[in-house]
């Protein structure tokens, strides 16, 4: 059954405390139901401690919690063993752990790592630091003029030395979704392993790491309605046991002795320190929203509001949109330009209006220059925006070009 | 920032007396807002000391546009040691409008640039 869209803003608190609020900014973050907030406040009140050694009923609660918790997030991305899910501070982080870890166990100076130019930041900079140390070389794919993949070019990049391609399922500025299982295929037939940076796919798409077949799969959970500071990395069983650790420290050790330390089996091997237990188990409530909604349901409500966006957006003067144009063949993210402001100056004018975009490369310089631009402006949704938002963004846009007399 | 002052602004960048080249400047500089990769650069006569005439080039925002051409006004005629002596505030209060946090690294570029240029 279809869900009523209009309701669901009730869900989130903080459109009762900002009633005018149009927030159009869910790329860089989403909003937070009460079973987010809750689950938070409940843990702290009924269940707070430290996980894993403690020998006493609170500290088993909270471990039990946090243990859920991962395999909420393993059956949330389709798979059966929550051992392949480690928790990480983001994306970032998760991507951080397998440029060091993987490397260190399968590169050799000389081998290559293929990255797009359709990365974010969080998908390129970690890559660039490790190749510098390591001497690896990075080559990175290009974009068609509709701003997909190459896949001609991406074919004529892959060498006897690709060691890893790390590639986004979603575009964060395009929203372009890319064909993950497609691209694995392809890149396992030649041997090579897949990560998938899924920040921009996990609850707008479905997302099944075992049918997409990659290799590692990361998000982080403030995309997707839970907390800032954690995020996951699905590991495929192929390298669950062989990957050596990335931090190190309490926790993921067997024994430490002066002369050194042997280590925990996945996921513990890969979780130095304290995590972030209580915003673990708001992932898992969050993982549970989603679910209840149903993520079909979600890119069906998606996909009628960017189609209505794109048509609507596009019959103003002086908009250039980027990126696929029809509705299926991205998320709710529209990137676009508008006349000669900049997106900044944009940005401040919309803000007046209570209208929440975002502006600048939006952590995608490569890109960005691919297009030919230094920066734009992004309006990106989720399942409390309406249509009422998108007429909001377009009467404020054509409001702004009558003041300016464009 | 409300569409009244950003209209001022955005007039000021779109007539800018100090926009352009320099052909041959005495002092050159140029910066990169890290927030959205927006590049400026400010070019500089200098005779004795003295800033006789100043024009920017500049990719980027009508507010920081308008807060470069601003900050070139008020130095031409001044001594160029003048330059390092300018703060925050002074720029602020030559922009005149009111300028949010998330902003501040648009309308201060101009003094980042200006504090690094260099002779030629």
């Amino acid at each position: 059954m279809p869900l009523n869209f209009h309701t669901i803003k009730k869900d989130f608190p903080i459109f009762t405390t900002h009633k005018k609020l149009v927030y159009l900014d869910n790329a860089a973050t989403t909003q937070k139901p009460s079973a987010v907030i809750n689950a938070l406040a409940h843990h702290y009140r009924t269940a707070n401690a430290n996980i894993k050694r403690g020998i006493y009923g609170l500290s088993e609660d909270a471990t039990e919690a946090y243990e859920e918790a991962r395999w909420k997030v393993a059956q949330f991305c389709g798979t059966p063993c929550a051992r392949q899910i480690i928790f990480t501070k983001n994306t970032t982080e998760a991507i951080n752990l397998v440029a060091h870890s993987f490397t260190r166990a399968h590169c050799k100076r000389g081998d290559e790592i293929l990255l797009t130019v359709m990365e974010h930041h969080s998908n390129i900079v970690p890559w660039q630091m490790i190749a510098k140390e390591r001497g690896l070389k990075l080559r990175f794919v290009n974009i068609t003029k509709t701003g997909e993949l190459d896949m001609r070019d991406l074919k004529s990049k892959i060498t006897s030395r690709t060691k890893l391609c790390a590639v986004t399922h979603v575009s964060n500025v395009l929203g372009t979704i890319n064909p993950i299982a497609e691209l694995v295929t392809l890149l396992h037939a030649r041997g090579i392993p897949v990560l998938v940076d899924g920040a921009q796919a996990i609850g707008h798409i479905p997302v099944h790491v075992e049918k997409l077949g990659c290799d590692f799969y990361v998000f982080s959970g403030h995309k997707m309605f839970a907390p800032t500071g954690i995020g996951a990395l699905y590991i495929h069983q192929k390298y669950l046991e062989t990957l050596p650790p990335f931090q190190s420290g309490g926790d993921m050790v067997l024994s430490v002795t002066e002369r050194g330390a042997t280590f925990q089996d996945a996921p513990e091997r890969f979780e130095a320190g304290t995590p972030p237990i209580e915003a673990a188990v708001a992932l898992g409530v969050a993982a549970d929203y989603i679910s209840k909604l149903g993520v079909m349901n979600i890119r069906q409500h998606e996909i009628t509001l960017t189609a209505y966006a794109l048509r609507k957006l596009a019959r103003i003067p002086g908009i250039t949109l980027f990126g696929p144009k029809k509705a299926q063949q991205k998320t709710g993210v529209i990137s676009f330009a508008f006349n000669t402001i900049h997106p900044h100056d944009l940005a401040s004018l919309l803000d007046e209006k209570n209208i929440a975009i975002r502006a600048g490369h939006h952590c995608a310089m490569p890109l960005h220059r691919s297009l030919g631009v230094t920066a734009s402006a992004r309006a990106s949704f989720s399942i409390y925006n309406t249509k009422k938002d998108v007429d909001a963004l377009c009467a404020a846009l054509v409001t702004i070009t009558d003041a300016l007399h464009i | 920032m409300d569409i009244a002052h950003f209209k001022k602004i955005w007039e000021h960048a779109q007539l800018s007396p100090y926009a352009g080249v320099i052909k041959r400047p005495d002092m050159s500089g140029t910066g990169e807002n890290p927030l959205c990769g927006d590049t400026l650069r400010i070019d500089l006569v200098v005779k004795n000391g003295i800033i006789r005439d100043a024009k920017f080039t500049h990719h980027g925002c009508a507010l920081s546009a308008t807060a470069t051409s601003l900050l070139l006004e008020s130095l031409i005629g001044k001594r160029v040691a003048t330059i390092q002596k300018l703060n925050e505030y002074d720029l602020l209060k030559l922009i005149g409008a009111p300028v949010s946090p998330a902003r501040l690294s648009c309308a201060l570029l101009p003094l980042r640039v200006a504090k690094a240029v260099q002779q030629k």
